[in-house]
């Protein structure tokens, strides 16, 4: 039982988990779920109480039981008490105050990434501030590394989109290829498929390793179909990258038909092949708050403490590239431009005090109560936040699957107004290929630029 | 493909939009997009966003049908407004009391419920609606069975087909709503087909032919391969996903 005592009321939680969907900033899919605080000053009270709890006591409560929840069973199998010693006196409350300290740095953050849980940075994310939750995650560096390194300080990447509604390859390598002389795929160049057939996702990798390999691109590149399916394919398909939506509970990730053991194994097939040998990070993950919610598995959790579960699914992984689709989902989750950009952030703040790789698809559909002046706000606070990717849609609109998120020509304003190179290999290359003059700045007219646009023909 | 060639072995950039609607080669002042090019995506999300907040009109829609011979009755989900029905999907799931009241005589149990449901594009529905309805009345007529008169929901989802096929015991249930826009249209519609509608179907149960709009799926197309999709779940007495392999 938790308690805060105001002047004229007291409010009662009766578990950790109806303390943390309590005090979760107002978002509709907490409405929608019925686990919201029912008025403002109740969700204040919450946060009051949550801010006082010890950061030990998630060790001993958990919001899903152990027996009956694999990733509940992976958050506390997994937690390490060497790693959580050094915040182990704190609460939620004295643990914002500690990451917001200018003693506490990347490197302290690091050391202490294993002792946190997921549930331990859904709570103090809900009592931060967008300032807050900006000013500790740019401390964060989290760096991967395949044929490019992604993350490192003052470097911003991209993962080029160049999706196709027939799944057409002429259609999706004439993206590329305009993404490519805007400087964009820096991280990946991912394919979301319209149709899972094994053919279609080995034809489409087939062109991108073609590509690569033609122009010596240092690239990674990615369909995004089910990770069975691309199981299926190693031994015909050039796969750099396994792919695969998951969520925050299991019973979400069995309707997705996901299973944990199946995604080591997805992960060890994948390794195998020996294309990523140095860091032996081979998997792209993506995620998003309602996701299991819309599966009817949420458990009566806060969706953004779920969202956060999701993470310990992706950290057992180490993976490559890990993406909250934050505006994809819809207004019954994130209604509009206020509840998306909060949650974009939090997301973001929550994977990298974890220790992800994180990059946000920052988006929305047409029917969310949205426009581009919430995706430049959130792209401009991500950016500030040290964020490791963004998506890159040709003009900001994906016609394959109808919603909106970032261009290319965003990921060259971020660049611009944060001064941020794309990831060194590439950066090299794009120089190389008269792509960004010897300063850095896009240029178009050479003779190399012509021979990439000649792969067309 | 073939492609204009400008010089003897180069494409332009521009070239790049013969091969994908995607917006590619957009002229640029700085890294910018250029101004007439991001009023059109202004103009084109506009668009998008009213195709989903208009209220439709659904007396212009019964009086059409009612020029071609068909009948129609007008219905209510439980959804109450649009704002309550865009952030409670499951309330776009059923009918209200009343119009409950309106349909519970009609029961028969070798029919097809037809609904024209305004979903996430009402502007579709109202624009598209009846001249897909009476494409596909004429090609269900040789099926020999009897459709009731055409049901036009107003907030509805996709799962108001089973609400409204149980208490009419239909056999089958088609439900023709407005897709959620994109920036291509706002004028696409998608159809699904439920063999045994009952309260307890889910998607797992339903074939659909999305992407009716006049640059996409014609309605003639449309509904030639509904009425095949619904032979098809007669002959095997089956619907959904278990249909692909039949």
């Amino acid at each position: 039982m938790y308690r805060t005592q105001l002047s004229n009321h007291i409010y009662n939680f009766d578990s950790l988990r109806t303390l943390l969907a309590k005090a979760s900033p107002l978002r509709s899919g907490d409405v929608l779920a019925g686990v919201c605080a029912s008025t403002y000053e109740e969700r204040i009270a919450a946060q009051i109480a949550l801010s006082n709890v010890p950061l030990k006591n998630f060790l001993n409560e958990v919001v899903i039981d152990y027996e009956k929840d694999d990733i509940t069973r992976l958050i506390i199998d997994s937690h390490d008490t060497i790693s959580f010693a050094p915040i182990s006196h704190l609460t939620v409350g004295g643990f914002r105050d500690w990451l917001l300290s200018t003693e506490v740095t990347n490197e302290t953050i690091h050391a202490v990434a294993n002792g946190i849980t997921p549930e331990m940075a859904a709570a103090v994310s809900k009592i931060m501030s967008l300032q807050d939750l900006i000013l500790v995650a740019q401390k964060i560096e989290v760096v991967t590394k395949f044929r490019t390194s992604v993350g490192l300080k003052g470097r911003f990447s991209t993962r080029l989109q160049p999706n196709h509604p027939n799944d057409d390859n002429k259609g999706i390598m004439a993206s590329t290829l305009d993404g490519l002389l805007f400087g964009c795929g820096d991280a990946v160049i991912g394919i979301n498929p319209v149709s899972e057939s094994e053919e279609i996702v080995t034809s489409i990798l087939s062109m991108l390793e073609e590509l690569r390999l033609k122009f010596d691109i240092p690239m990674q590149s990615c369909v995004l179909a089910h990770y069975t399916l691309t199981k299926n394919i190693l031994d015909k398909a050039p796969v750099d990258l396994i792919f695969q939506s998951i969520a925050g509970t299991q019973k979400a990730n069995e309707s997705f038909g996901v299973k944990l053991s199946e995604l080591q194994e997805a992960n060890d097939a994948v390794l195998s092949l020996n294309r990523n040998p140095q860091s032996k990070q081979v998997f792209y993950f993506e995620t998003g708050q309602g996701t299991a919610l819309s599966a009817n598995a949420n458990a009566m959790i806060d969706q953004q403490t779920c969202e956060a579960r999701a993470y310990a699914v992706a950290r057992k992984f180490n993976p490559f590239l890990v993406n909250s689709v934050v505006g994809f989902i819809g207004p019954e989750y994130l209604y509009n431009g206020k509840q998306i950009i909060r949650a974009g952030l939090e997301d973001h703040f929550c994977g990298k005090l974890l220790g992800l790789p994180m990059g946000v698809d920052v988006c929305y559909t047409n029917h969310a109560d949205c426009d581009q002046d919430d995706m430049d706000n959130l792209s401009t606070l991500l950016a500030a936040a040290n964020c490791n990717f963004m998506m890159a849609v040709p003009g900001s609109d994906d016609i394959m699957l109808q919603y909106q998120s970032t261009s290319y020509n965003d990921a060259a304003y971020l660049r611009k107004v944060f001064n941020r190179k794309p990831a060194p290999e590439f950066e090299l290359w794009l120089k190389k290929m008269g792509i960004f003059n010897s300063e850095g700045e896009l240029s178009s007219a050479n003779e190399d630029v012509k021979k990439l646009l000649n792969h067309l023909s | 493909m073939s492609i204009k060639k400008t010089e003897s072995t180069s494409i332009q950039r521009s070239e790049l939009k013969q091969f994908t609607n995607a917006r590619v080669a957009l002229r640029t002042s700085g890294v910018s997009i250029c101004t007439e090019e991001l009023l059109a995506f202004k103009l084109a999300h506009a668009r998008a966003v009213d195709a989903v907040w208009t209220n439709w009109n659904r007396t212009k829609i019964n009086d059409e049908l009612k020029l071609l011979g068909i009948e129609s009755i007008l219905l209510e989900s439980e959804a109450g407004s649009r704002m309550h029905y865009v952030q409670n999907p499951q309330s776009g799931c059923r009918i209200n009391e009343p119009s409950h009241q309106l349909i519970q005589s009609l029961k028969n149990e070798n029919s097809i419920s037809i609904i024209l449901a305004d979903g996430l594009s009402p502007i579709a529905a109202q624009e598209q609606g009846s001249k897909l309805i009476a494409c596909l009345v004429e090609e269900l007529g040789a099926l020999a069975m009897n459709i009731h008169p055409i049901f036009i929901c107003t907030n509805g989802r996709v799962a108001i087909g089973d609400s409204i096929g149980e208490i009419t015991k239909s056999k089958i249930a088609i439900v023709i709503i407005g897709e959620r826009p994109g920036l291509t249209t706002p004028q696409s519609l998608g159809m699904y087909i439920t063999l045994n509608p009952t309260s307890t179907s889910t998607n797992a149960n339903r074939n659909c032919i999305s992407n009716i709009h006049p640059e996409g799926l014609s309605i003639e197309q449309a509904s030639i391969e509904c009425k095949q999709l619904i032979e098809k779940m007669l002959k095997h007495n089956i619907s959904g996903y278990q249909l692909h392999s039949k």
